[in-house]
């Protein structure tokens, strides 16, 4: 048997989480230094773009990967939490451009968007697992 | 959807823990489907079966209200 199959699944599975993570938070750091660049050339711009979207695809991609080794009881939290997400984050865009248009508030920046995506995800993945063991 | 999964595993004298290992999914999902919050899909629901050497329709019922 090799090593590496020795070891815990649920650890492998955090690790493989972990690196996720911390790839796409360098990718973050790295893309976000590289745009912000003000004497930067418009290549050097985009290639911070490149670098960030494809940590991000990345993280997206383990997040995916992982669900579906998952059970199919744990799937159905996924899919759940996912949709809540989508549905709350169409209802925060829609107010929030209808409070914009009105004139109430100024500007919302993108990233608030995908903020208030990944926290209602998170929060729904909570509330879902809470809800069956309950 | 009412099913006989407590009494099944009880007879076994098995842990929820236990049954989640022998089927593969989490204690969590045994626990979601044992006080009725989860209908499991077809393959879990025939490899439960297969665990309890027992047909589908023994173990889980259809009820007037699905």
């Amino acid at each position: 048997m090799r090593q590496d199959e020795k070891r815990d699944p649920g650890l492998r599975i955090l690790g493989f989480i972990f690196g996720a993570v911390a790839l796409w938070g360098t990718t973050y750091v790295a893309a976000s230094r590289m745009i912000n660049h003000s004497s930067a050339s418009a290549k050097f711009r985009a290639a911070g773009v490149v670098i960030g979207v494809l940590g991000f695809l990345f993280w997206q991609l383990a997040t995916a990967k992982l669900i579906l080794l998952q059970d199919e009881f744990t799937r159905r939290i996924h899919l759940i939490a996912l949709a809540i997400a989508f549905a709350a984050t169409w209802l925060f865009i829609f107010t929030t451009d209808l409070l914009q248009r009105a004139g109430f508030i100024h500007f919302v920046q993108l990233r608030t968007i995908w903020l208030v995506m990944l926290a209602t995800w998170g929060l729904a993945i909570l509330g879902g697992e809470w809800y069956y063991r309950r | 959807m009412k099913n006989r999964l407590r009494v099944l595993r009880a007879e076994q004298n098995w842990s929820q823990a236990e049954l989640a290992m022998r089927v593969g999914v989490t204690r969590q999902a045994i626990n979601a489907i044992e006080t009725g919050r989860y209908d499991p899909g077809l393959p879990l629901a025939m490899k439960i079966a297969r665990i309890f050497e027992q047909k589908v329709d023994d173990i889980f019922e259809l009820e007037d209200t699905d």
